[in-house]
């Protein structure tokens, strides 16, 4: 199945952004404690849906979070990506008893390529903060209504905290000097309006948990299919 | 019995009754033994002092408060000794008496038809009681919450992996073999016995499953080699020229039951096989084409039948290529279907832009009945002639593993018309058409 949709921003995984995407989570302290509590909030996330059996991991990355999926002895973890790059760096760099358990599939987030109800659960890390356009989300979330049983986790940059805040005034500033200033590929999106967006896709949103409450942007969400 | 409540609500229900229940006897027995202690108790007392007043010598030795709490009363007393109005009407014994903000206890004893009564402030006592009685409000209602918060507590912990088993298994319609098992996440009790079940279940389903497209696909593999022999001895036949008349029809009879069936072997195989990869070797022709094709194999059949076949495929050209052996499977059974079930007047087969129509005159199908003619082996009521039922059932499984819709309806004044839409649009495609593609 091919998507119609296309993102600019999808066509910068290629193995060379890949590596570098893989390196970047790897050096530093900031990003090594932000990466721990990443994983703290995506096991907590995890812990509350009951620990799924059988989760899709889309995008998947370059495999950031294959171990910690991993972590549960049964599960079966599908790793998804729109781009083979990305599937093969994190093939290739992940512990290979990790890579093991994975299924490595490269489909597309706007029409995954898995029967209806087909895992227990979508796992969808910073995925949406790049999807801008309200018709692409409500694409990608009736797929994960369609494709997930039960539940999806996803995180996002969500809008009320003092990160948003900067961001937003930075921009101000930015956008009055500099109209055509790089593309922009992220996004905040206001709480109400993804909100709005997961009930009327069908979820019901079960936990909200902020990586630094009032302060950081990332917040992960945990839905329940109705 | 039928609950409206979950599970959960249910439990902290029971703890709610419970407890209401222990506690309201508590709370019961208390006030009740307060009563009782009050009442034999401070009798004795009072009724101790009184006699003791009684029996004194002189009555000059009497005094109106015997003691600082107490007063002392009788029928015809001087001063402070005559008994008020509001105890004249006591009788013999205890009682408890109120005066404006005070209360008392009283003591009441008759001699000689003379009413002597004595009274003790029992304020102090009041007030305890009172307290006493607070306690054992609050500590009702406070047993309450806390039995309502443990059953909270124990229906979570102890609902949890039942709540948590019933989310694994709800929408399992999917059967895919990659789900883990469920039951070495739950310890071995009766819900790791439910889960055991399950996994037993749900593995039993997906192998009748998967050994019922072997066999289908085995079943129809194996029939391609016979009926490709079938096939080339028929056209050896053919062109044998001793052959006269009647036997070359006969042949010629033989020839197309076999190339009919051999149709329905590649759509069992290509159905059985359930990649869709296999689609892209099938060869695909126009919807006209197809239907011409069959007009002419179903021409004669129904015109001998003495029915009208009408042939609307002048309208459209849609030049949409589709996978002509299912789409032939699909037409050429409702044909086949109308041929069989109507007796007089007509059948029309029309094409559309998408899709296609075959519609009869025959004895029609009741709205009843409507749904069942798509399930295997059910058949019409009227029973004629050979065939399981199979073609409706098939028609079904075709359209529902290409994605087209088939929906049937009656016409007028009897008869059904089969309706094939080859492109129903699915609701996501609907909503992403508002999306601009980069």
């Amino acid at each position: 199945m091919r998507s119609p949709i296309e993102l600019e921003f999808s066509e910068k995984y290629d193995q060379q952004h890949a590596r570098e995407y893989f390196q970047k989570h790897q050096d530093g302290l900031a990003r090594r404690l932000s990466h721990q509590r990443d994983e703290q909030m995506a096991r907590r996330a995890l812990a509350l849906a009951g620990e799924p059996g059988l989760v899709l991991d889309l995008p998947s990355g370059t495999g950031r979070f294959w171990p910690l999926l991993a972590e549960k002895a049964n599960r079966v973890i599908i790793g998804a990506d729109n781009s083979a790059a990305m599937l093969e760096t994190a093939c290739a760099s992940q512990p290979p008893e990790v890579v093991a358990r994975v299924r490595p599939l490269q489909t597309c987030a706007f029409a995954i390529d898995l029967p209806d109800n087909a895992v227990d659960n979508i796992f969808c890390m910073r995925l949406f903060h790049h999807i801008g356009e309200a018709a692409h989300r409500r694409a990608i979330l009736s797929e994960f209504q369609r494709v997930s049983r039960d539940s999806v986790i996803l995180s996002l940059w969500v809008d009320g905290n003092f990160k948003a805040w900067r961001r937003k005034k930075l921009e101000q500033g930015r956008g009055a000097r500099n109209e055509r200033d790089a593309y922009q590929n992220r996004f905040v999106l206001p709480v109400e309006t993804v909100e709005e967006e997961f009930v009327s896709a069908g979820f019901k949103i079960q936990e909200r948990l902020d990586f630094l409450p009032f302060y950081a942007m990332w917040r992960v969400y945990l839905l329940r299919k109705r | 019995m039928e609950f409206k409540q979950s599970l959960a609500q249910r439990i902290i229900i029971a703890f709610a009754l419970m407890s209401a229940l222990v506690a309201g006897a508590f709370a019961f027995g208390i006030v009740a033994t307060v009563h009782l202690v009050e009442e034999r108790l401070i009798s004795a007392v009072l009724g101790g002092d009184l006699q003791r007043l009684l029996r004194m010598d002189s009555i000059s030795d009497w005094s109106h408060r015997p003691r600082p709490d107490q007063l002392f009363y009788f029928n015809g007393g001087r001063d402070d000794f005559e008994l008020p109005k509001d105890l004249q009407h006591l009788k013999r014994g205890f009682h408890e008496v109120f005066r404006d903000q005070l209360s008392y206890h009283a003591m009441v004893e008759v001699v000689d038809g003379r009413h002597y009564v004595l009274l003790q402030d029992q304020s102090d006592f009041e007030e305890r009681e009172r307290v006493l009685f607070a306690v054992v409000v609050v500590g009702f209602v406070l047993s309450l919450a806390l039995a309502v918060f443990l059953g909270w507590i124990l229906a979570r912990r102890v609902m949890a992996p039942v709540i948590r088993l019933a989310r694994q298994v709800r929408h399992r319609d999917q059967l895919l073999g990659l789900a883990p098992p469920l039951a070495p996440d739950y310890a071995a009790d009766e819900v790791g016995q439910l889960a055991v079940a399950f996994d037993d279940t749900l593995g039993r389903l997906r192998d009748a499953l998967t050994r019922e497209r072997l066999f289908t696909s085995d079943v129809s593999h194996e029939l391609r080699t016979p009926l490709m022999v079938l096939a080339t001895s028929c056209e050896l036949l053919m062109e044998n020229p001793a052959l006269d008349g009647r036997a070359r029809n006969q042949v010629e009879r033989i020839a197309r039951a076999t190339e009919e069936m051999r149709e329905l072997v590649k759509t069992f195989l290509m159905l059985a096989r359930a990649q869709h990869d296999e689609g892209a070797i099938a060869s695909r022709a126009t919807l006209r084409e197809v239907a011409d094709d069959l007009i002419g194999v179903w021409r004669d059949t129904i015109e001998q039948k003495g029915l009208t076949l009408y042939y609307d495929g002048q309208v459209s050209a849609s030049p949409v290529l589709y996978n002509s052996t299912f789409l032939q499977s699909v037409m050429g059974n409702l044909l086949r279907n109308a041929a069989h079930y109507t007796d007089h007047g007509y059948i029309r087969l029309s094409l559309q832009a998408n899709g296609f129509s075959v519609e009869d005159s025959g004895v029609g199908i009741p709205e009843e009945q409507r749904e069942a003619m798509f399930r295997p082996f059910v058949r019409g009521d009227e029973r004629r002639g050979e065939g399981l039922g199979l073609g409706l059932s098939l028609v079904q499984r075709i359209c529902d593993d290409q994605g087209w819709r088939v929906t049937l309806t009656a016409t007028l004044p009897h008869g059904c018309r089969f309706q094939v839409d080859l492109n129903p649009k699915p609701e996501l495609e609907q909503q992403q058409e508002g999306a601009p593609v980069h």
